[in-house]
């Protein structure tokens, strides 16, 4: 059995007015993200967070690989590094290391994901609740920004929420509105559970399966969206000379 | 992977429904993700209103891959490179639609991974590994 490690990395960036300023530059050179965030003003709520979770991503590829990273990671890991914490051995694959170090308080439980991934979500049980939670985690580490004001949404307690994953190797996409997603039967119930596609297989969950029927029509953006790149990767226009994973010409046509 | 396919640099088969099984394993799903999360992003219309919204998105080919071909393999540094140029390109194009004065990012992993390369036992279980191990170690003579 594998020895997985929990290590987990958290970088949080907050854009700045200066990174605002940072666009008039040469379009050629990606706005930056500050390393440094000001608690001099209090800044105003964030309009969007943004959370991203990189399955395995072991903390030292950033220092690893840092002289050949000039894209997002790069941008990204100048951010204000929270929590570099190396957990003990999880039992559950390491995302459900739930150590009672303090410095785990302090540790947005973006997790999730792969610990409680789709396809075994039980009806009754929400996602959303705690995607929520771990967005309002977030915004409490930003300086200056009171993470209360996440709970004011007009007619709603928590943010709206949308998530991205490759569920099961496949990507997929689900949006709820949370007022009306306490649960995963209800919103497979609610034809105005704002679900948008969940391209699952078969064998999950009732209420899984009832998501994918619920797809709406004017939501099949998604798949069609999904369909295409995936069609554009197998079809060679994403066929790179520098890829190591390169496609396999297709074939000659007599 | 899994004893099949470890020459590096890989291709993909040429039938479709291989390829997009293969594909899995490869830093193109992560790039379709991300597309995926930016079209959501505009069919919402996320980060428009003064209240704050949430886009997750949870990216999981660095898994298949390390899984797959090592935690230390070229495969796993070609992932990261090509997810840092992945990622850099949905900063910026989040950037071109929203005031990026008010997106806060959240980076993080959901678990790590021991410094074992698997590169070397190509083998996925440890049982194959030890066979493959004892069939070289073996004098011929020994059937």
């Amino acid at each position: 059995m594998i020895r997985f490690v929990g290590t987990i990395l958290l970088v949080i960036c907050f854009s700045t007015r200066a990174d605002c300023q940072s666009a008039t530059r040469s379009a050629s050179q990606p706005r930056e993200l500050p390393s440094a965030i000001s608690t001099a003003s209090p800044l105003p709520p964030p309009s969007l967070i943004v959370l991203i979770t990189i399955d395995q991503f072991r903390d030292d590829y950033l220092d690893r690989f840092g002289p050949q990273l000039h894209g997002g990671l790069a941008r990204l890991s100048r951010g204000r590094r929270l929590v570099h914490e190396r957990a003990p051995r999880p039992r559950d694959h390491g995302n459900r290391a739930r150590t009672r170090d303090t410095s785990r308080r302090t540790l947005p439980s973006l997790d999730r994901h792969h610990g409680e991934p789709h396809w075994r979500r039980r009806p009754g049980r929400s996602t959303v609740g705690r995607w929520c939670r771990d967005a309002r985690r977030v915004a409490e580490e930003i300086p200056g920004h009171d993470a209360r004001r996440l709970a004011t949404r007009e007619g709603s307690a928590v943010p709206r929420t949308l998530c991205v994953e490759e569920g099961i190797g496949q990507p997929f996409c689900q949006s709820a509105d949370p007022k009306r997603m306490s649960t995963g039967t209800q919103v497979a119930a609610s034809r105005r559970a704002d679900t948008i596609v969940t391209p699952c297989r078969t064998g999950s969950t009732d209420s899984t399966r009832a998501e994918c029927r619920r797809i709406s029509p004017e939501k099949a953006w998604t798949l069609m969206l999904a369909g295409l790149r995936l069609q554009r990767a197998l079809t060679g226009d994403l066929r790179d000379e520098r890829s190591q994973f390169s496609l396999s010409p297709p074939p000659s046509r007599r | 992977m899994n004893g099949r396919n470890f020459l590096f640099p890989h291709r993909l088969p040429d039938d479709s429904a291989a390829a997009a099984a293969a594909s899995l394993a490869t830093p193109f799903m992560d790039e379709i993700e991300l597309d995926l999360a930016l079209e959501g992003l505009n069919a919402l219309s996320l980060g428009k209103a003064r209240q704050t919204d949430v886009l997750s998105i949870s990216l999981s080919a660095t898994d298949a891959i390390g899984h797959g071909y090592g935690q230390d393999s070229r495969e796993m540094h070609d992932n990261v490179l090509r997810l840092d140029r992945n990622l850099g390109a949905f900063i910026d194009s989040l950037f071109k639609l929203r005031d990026s004065t008010r997106i806060a990012f959240a980076l993080t992993a959901d678990h790590g991974v021991a410094r074992r390369s698997r590169s070397l036992y190509p083998c996925q279980s440890s049982r194959h590994r030890f066979e493959s191990t004892s069939q070289i170690l073996r004098p011929a003579s020994v059937p």
